[in-house]
């Protein structure tokens, strides 16, 4: 699935490519990974006004203690918030018979997978690696050293809608996608006609800094949001209950709530009362435990994109005793 | 074959929607795009009797957009479902149409089947750069280096005599129309120095040469697909910005 391959499979606009400003130039064929990053001069990231972190609230379910007694999700996945692997690691052996995820805390598309995992009760490890400068023993697996990427006795599987797809072939009894084969493909169908979020969001970090950028980008967004509540036609994008088409858009809604903390942005509040449905749709998914487990504060996320536009992206910020 | 109506004239704004009998399968397409070509190849290589209508894609007629939001090729049409997407199509066909299933049911080496496909969509990224050519000869030098490169990729991931195994499979089907894109513009003067017979060369390319040839002259190849002559020229035309003659050569 190509860039806007398939006409518009938005192949996966990793944020590590962001800088390369490969997303949008068909014209290389395959975007190089980065070996020197590149430091920008001055500071990128838009100061946001300094107000104390909030106290935890039930959905910062990121942190290890978890005071809601009601969630025993995710008790299947161990190593969610463990340290970054980085160039010079030792390849952390594997277990035969054990699935593992292979990710990075803050990726979008790895969140896909591990809100699966949730919902399917897999037990799985997961180890965390620097996507950008990948180790050699992880290249070596999966070929460009993206993140997530799934194994398990030593078969690999890379790309988040690939491998959650196989997770329900897998597993078939807890099975997320429809077994009815056109309900099938009409979810993938509504991942690709909901697809202008994401790459709003991808719009949306790199015209951070730009005031002129970042008006356009909030009409992408209206542009964005509009498509997403005419086709929501019932609770979900599944259906009665979250489905696949939820599961895969969730994280580009979660990180989208970020223009709320940038001043150049006219939004005050995410999505706004111009979207009622998406307003309802947003406080039922962030109820749903599989998510609450995935989700990551909103704080979290914002100190990751301004490490990020630094140049020294910050993977473990979050984790106890680093920040 | 199974596909009638593959060189039809094109359906434009204006024209009536055709009914579609139910238990009756239809595809819609546009001759010359690789996007629909995808869909066209994995429906008769699965045997089903299809018929296909072919599409004015500048002048769409307005129904078409009940079929598709967006009103793009491909989309296929059965019993009041319709399909999109020539990335979920082939799938879904195989779900639809388990007798005739082309992917591997080993979820392992479906997903292996799948992840091939992807990284072969690469050679989708070399047409921009022929189409570029095609505007300016000058820059014929620097952008078939990047074919090259992407011709080179594509030889080193060829590992068997297909893609998939021993026989024409899932990658092979959906990479194919994109080489052939190349491959008609290499019949084209001074776009990219590639030969038409033993295309892409078996010199730098042995494998990738006999796939080619393999795949180009297998029925399933030849009943959906455009003389080359044909093909050229439409590409041309639509690098060039000139008119598109979507009845071309009928």
């Amino acid at each position: 699935m190509v860039l806007p391959g398939n006409c518009s499979t938005s192949a996966a606009l990793c944020m590590q490519f962001l800088t390369q400003l490969a997303a949008v130039a068909i014209d290389q064929a395959y975007p190089a990974v980065p070996n020197d990053y590149h430091l920008p001069n001055k500071k990128l990231f838009v100061s946001y006004r300094s107000v104390p972190p909030p106290a935890p609230s039930p959905s910062s379910a990121a942190v290890p203690i978890r005071f809601n007694s009601y969630s025993s999700v995710g008790s299947n996945i161990r190593g969610l918030n463990s340290q970054t692997l980085h160039p010079g690691s030792m390849e952390p052996p594997l277990t035969p018979g054990n699935y593992r995820l292979y990710s990075m805390r803050f990726c979008p598309y790895a969140q896909r997978v591990l809100i699966y995992l949730a919902k399917k009760n897999i037990p799985v490890e997961v180890v965390n690696v620097n996507p950008d400068r990948s180790p050699n023993w992880y290249l070596a697996k999966s070929p460009i050293g993206r993140v997530p990427a799934l194994e398990i006795n030593g078969k690999v599987v890379w790309e988040s809608n690939v491998i959650v797809e196989y997770l329900d072939e897998l597993f078939p009894t807890t099975t997320v996608l429809p077994r009815d084969a056109f309900e099938k493909a009409h979810q993938k169908i509504l991942v690709e006609r909901l697809s202008p979020i994401m790459n709003a969001l991808f719009e949306f970090y790199s015209s951070m800094s730009n005031q002129q950028a970042q008006r356009q980008n909030d009409m992408n967004v209206h542009s964005a949001l509009r498509n997403a509540e005419n086709l929501l036609r019932d609770s979900f994008y599944g259906g009665r209950q979250p489905g696949y088409a939820d599961y895969l858009i969730w994280p580009f809604l979660e990180r989208l709530q970020l223009l709320t903390m940038t001043q150049n942005s006219q939004f005050r509040y995410f999505p706004g009362l111009h979207y009622p449905k998406i307003g309802a749709y947003i406080a039922r998914m962030q109820n749903q435990p599989e998510i609450k487990f995935s989700s990551r504060p909103l704080t979290h996320h914002k100190a990751y994109l301004d490490s990020f536009s630094m140049g020294m992206p910050n993977y473990d910020f979050g984790i106890y005793g680093k920040s | 074959m199974t596909l009638t109506g593959v060189t039809s004239k094109a359906i434009r704004k204006g024209d009536p929607e055709p009914p579609l009998a139910s238990g009756k399968f239809r595809i819609y397409n546009m001759r010359f795009c690789p996007w629909a070509e995808r869909a066209m190849i994995y429906v008769a290589a699965k045997g089903i009797e299809a018929e296909v209508i072919n599409l004015n894609v500048t002048d769409k007629p307005e129904w078409f957009y009940s079929k598709h939001y967006q009103g793009k090729a491909p989309a296929i049409e059965h019993d009041g479902k319709i399909v999109i997407e020539s990335g979920f199509i082939p799938e879904y066909l195989d779900d639809a149409f388990p007798e005739s299933r082309i992917l591997p049911t080993d979820p392992f080496e479906k997903v292996q089947q799948k992840l091939l496909a992807e990284r072969l969509t690469m050679v989708a990224h070399a047409v921009p750069q022929l189409f570029a050519v095609m505007r300016d000869r000058n820059l014929k030098n620097e952008k078939q280096e990047k074919v090259f490169e992407v011709l080179q990729q594509a030889e080193n991931l060829l590992v068997h005599d297909f893609y998939a195994g021993s026989a024409p499979g899932y990658p092979d089907y959906l990479t194919f129309p994109f080489f052939e894109k190349i491959w008609w513009s290499a019949s084209l003067d001074d776009v990219v120095d590639l030969p038409i017979r033993g295309f892409p060369g078996i010199q730098k390319f042995p494998k990738l040469t006999a796939w080619f040839e393999r795949i180009l002259n297998s029925d399933v190849v030849q009943s959906v697909t455009q003389p080359i002559e044909f093909g050229a020229e439409f590409m041309n035309a639509y690098a060039t910005h000139g008119t598109l003659n979507y009845d071309l050569g009928l």
